[in-house]
């Protein structure tokens, strides 16, 4: 609201200050007349204003002007000696009067004052507005804050008024206040909504602004799934549960849906859950199948995972040599790369194994011990792959020449060989697995591989060297600077000094150590574990060195106990119960079945604590005529008697039992 | 000399034929053991693995429910994979010193003969002292590796035939 005061413009006359009267000889003097004119009445501040005398001498002549301010806020006036006065009005918060006076003089001395009175008016500026919001951009149920921050410098009362001038009609707070809010709604679209506010001071002055914020869809965070089973092996016939762990972080999981989609047709039931049960039909062949699992959320966002099942048939199994009943070392041979009509050349190659095999000097000497048998699991395709060539055929187990880079390393998908042996020949303690191709290759370690090469069953037992004995390699690919390690293998080491070399026992000259290459007997000589210095292995040459050369001494030990550790030493005894009861007069036999040769073995009975012999003959048995007294106890001890092993610091291939026994 | 211990938890499991053999799967990855599997086969088998340990084997021990030791065995360290000897130029020589490869993940078994509801948990120790290293004769700092502990309830262990 404006004010407006009216305008006055008073022209006053004070006295006049005329001289003084005299009656006859003196002429009485006239005062000079004086009219002000303002350029204006009324201005607001830091307008000029400029005020005019008008004064006259009848009688003689104006010699001065003097201006002078009388009321108001102080202004400039610097031509105060000048019939025109300009100034400039001065800034005020409060409308003011101005007066100015003038004194003009004449040259009788007589003068006129007037003044003249200027309305400044204060300055009324409109406010200033601008609105702070809380989002640019709001998603669902964001609750969002517009306030505006005004500067008016009047120091006015203002009044607010808020609009939303666009987008979707919203439910808003008090539209009057300096703040306004709204609860974010849900759209299916980015939607720009817009607001204006209005603000108005009291003097009438407004101003207005806008802002525009961004109503966001709701932004649903889509589910994730993982499958908890994967790469299964399952054989033919199996049932098994497969299943997947889902989770929604802004919501939870409302659907599964498995589907198959390769491989032969898996019975299952969908029932929408995390999981489904499988049985696996009858197979011809080794197969994959996958599903394809499916999860939804609430906001019905989907997340997909896979699930790759390996399927194998139900090979057939021989036990070529030895017993099923699992006592005893059971060797487990599988084909790789076979096809059906290739079968019979892989129970050739099993043959051909197992007579090198019990051929061989140091083997033979367990060779009761062993139990092997032949896993006829057929392959899609022939051979094996050459990564490295792109080569690749569909086998059972994958088999690869060129693992690690290394062009004769072979290879198998361990996981699969063993999931498959566990399954049909679940006595297995080693696995080999004889690879169809004719390219020399082979690896020792969890599971042994050789190929059809030639000298293939040289490699096998190479490999089993490895696998069974936990042998080391002891040749070498020149020399190194490569920092070293003490091998934990029983054949390779780094130690030089002879009192503390793995094999000292075997040392055939503690006194020729190191021992130079092609010399005979176990002494210590360079060059072993791939590195031609810094390690050192127990023969000049052995099969962990070269195909075709004997094991020797250290490394016939490590197989020789490993066969105790693995076989133990005695199959079964009877009678078959530690506590056991006869009639006095009946007499007792007492035998030992033992998993090796008796001329393996030293066995010594004891008959409540003494010594004892054997039945004439029969090393393995003691039959007693009568009982030494109405409770007694047999002890039978075994020991290996072959002469490969000269160190057994844990026992392993001593065994004894012992029955006790009362005679009634 | 570094241990490893991983404990399965086999509870609540219920009373079995005493003829059974228990077949555990154990999956690795580096050194990272985990029991994935577990079922019951009717033939009596003897075990896998040695009564009496080597160097760098993976010691196993049955517990009860009460964490008492019934019986303690080792497996064979199933990572290592070797090759034979074969020609090789001088620029094969050099990847082939390390020819001694590492299987980076798979599995093994244990067959645990004389299964009765007395066994509660296994637990894994892999007693290596095969990293004491060697740097021009001079014995080194061990190397340290990192184990995850898992746990593996058999609740649902049972018989299967293949």
């Amino acid at each position: 609201m404006k004010l407006y005061i009216a305008i006055f413009v008073i022209f006053s006359i004070a006295s006049c200050g005329g001289g003084s009267s005299s009656n006859n000889e003196v002429t009485k003097n006239s005062a000079p007349t004086l009219q002000l004119n303002s350029s204006a009445v009324s201005v607001n501040g830091g307008e000029s204003i400029t005020i005019t005398a008008i004064a006259n001498d009848s009688d003689g002549s104006i010699v001065s002007y003097q201006w002078q301010q009388t009321s108001g806020t102080a202004v400039d006036i610097a031509n105060d000696a000048t019939k025109t006065l300009n100034i400039i009005a001065p800034n005020v918060t409060v409308t003011e009067n101005l007066t100015i006076s003038l004194t003009v003089k004449d040259n009788d001395g007589a003068n006129i004052i007037k003044s003249v009175s200027i309305q400044v008016k204060e300055i009324n500026t409109a406010p200033t507005v601008i609105i702070e919001s809380s989002h640019t951009s709001a998603s669902v149920d964001n609750q969002v804050e517009l306030s505006a921050d005004v500067i008016d410098e009047d120091i006015a009362s203002i009044v607010y008024l808020w609009q939303q001038v666009k987008g979707p009609e919203l439910a808003l707070s008090d539209k009057t206040l300096s703040s306004l809010s709204f609860v974010a709604p849900d759209v299916s679209a980015v939607t720009e909504v817009v607001f204006s506010l209005q603000v108005t001071d009291n003097i009438g002055q407004s101003s207005t602004a806008q802002t525009s914020i961004s109503l966001i869809p709701k932004q649903s965070i889509p589910p994730a799934v993982n499958a908890l089973t994967n790469n299964l092996n399952l054989m033919a016939l199996e049932q098994t549960v497969l299943s997947v762990d889902a989770s929604d972080l802004d919501g939870e999981i409302i659907n599964y849906q498995w589907q198959q989609i390769s491989g032969p047709d898996l019975i299952f039931e969908d029932n929408g859950v995390d999981n489904i049960s499988v049985s696996v039909p009858e197979l011809s062949i080794h197969q994959l199948a996958t599903f394809e699992v499916t999860v939804w959320d609430n906001d019905d966002l989907t997340a997909k995972t896979t699930i790759t099942i390996n399927l194998f048939p139900r090979y057939s199994v021989t036990t070529v040599k030895g017993t099923t009943d699992g006592k005893g070392v059971d060797l487990v041979i599988l084909a790789e790369g076979f096809s059906q009509e290739e079968i019979p050349q892989f129970e050739q190659a099993v043959t051909d194994f197992i007579q090198a095999f019990e051929q061989e000097d140091t083997i033979k000497v367990h060779q009761t011990a062993w139990n092997i048998h032949r896993i006829d699991s057929v392959s899609e395709q022939s051979g094996a792959d050459f990564p490295e060539d792109n080569v690749y055929v569909s086998t059972v187990f994958d088999g690869y020449f060129q693992c690690a880079g290394i062009a004769r390393l072979l290879c198998v998908n361990s996981s699969k060989v063993l999931a498959v042996t566990a399954k049909l020949a679940p006595q297995f303690d080693q696995v080999i697995v004889i690879v169809n191709s004719s390219t020399y290759g082979g690896a020792g370690g969890q599971v042994a591989t050789f190929s059809l090469a030639q000298s293939a069953a040289q490699i096998a037992i190479h490999e089993l060297g490895h696998s069974f004995a936990g042998l080391a390699d002891e040749y070498d690919y020149g020399a190194t600077d490569d920092d070293i390690y003490e091998p934990y293998e029983p054949n390779a080491t780094t130690i030089t000094n002879p009192a503390e070399v793995k094999w000292r026992h075997w040392f055939e000259d503690i006194n020729n150590i190191p021992t130079q290459i092609g010399q005979s007997g176990v002494g210590l000589f360079e060059g072993a574990y791939y590195h031609a210095n810094n390690y050192y292995r127990p023969l000049s040459n052995s099969i962990m060195k070269e195909l075709g050369q004997p094991f020797g001494p250290v490394n016939a030990e490590a197989w020789a106990l490993n066969i105790y550790s693995t076989a133990g030493s005695i199959l079964s005894v009877i009678p078959d119960a530690e506590v056991t009861e006869h009639a006095a007069d009946t007499p007792l036999t007492f035998i030992i079945n033992p998993v090796h040769a008796p001329q393996n073995n030293k066995i010594t009975w004891f008959v409540n604590d003494i010594e004892h012999a054997s039945d004439e003959n029969k090393p393995t048995q003691l039959t007693l005529s009568a009982p030494p007294s109405a409770s007694y106890s047999v002890k039978v001890e075994i020991n290996d008697n072959s002469g490969l092993i000269k160190k057994d610091t844990q026992l392993q291939a001593t065994a004894s039992y012992t029955w006790s026994v009362k005679a009634q | 000399m570094y241990k490893l211990f991983i404990t399965a938890v086999l509870c609540c499991i219920a009373t079995m034929a005493n003829a059974a053999t228990l077949m555990v799967k154990v999956n690795f990855s580096g050194n990272e053991h985990q029991i994935a599997d577990a079922w019951l086969i009717e033939q009596d088998l003897p075990s896998n693995f040695h009564l009496k340990g080597r160097n760098n084997d993976i010691k196993f021990d049955l517990l009860d429910k009460n964490n008492k030791l019934i019986s303690s065995s080792y497996a064979n360290q199933p990572a290592p994979i070797y090759g034979a000897y074969i020609l090789a130029t001088e620029q094969e020589k050099q990847k082939l010193r390390k020819h001694k490869q590492l299987q980076p993940k798979g599995s093994y078994y244990l067959r645990i003969p004389h299964y009765n509801n007395e066994m509660a948990s296994i637990r894994l120790l892999y007693t290596a002292n095969t990293k004491s290293k060697t740097i021009n004769k001079v014995i080194a700092t061990a190397v340290s590796k990192s184990v995850i502990n898992r746990e593996y309830s058999l609740t649902k262990v049972q018989f299967r035939s293949y």
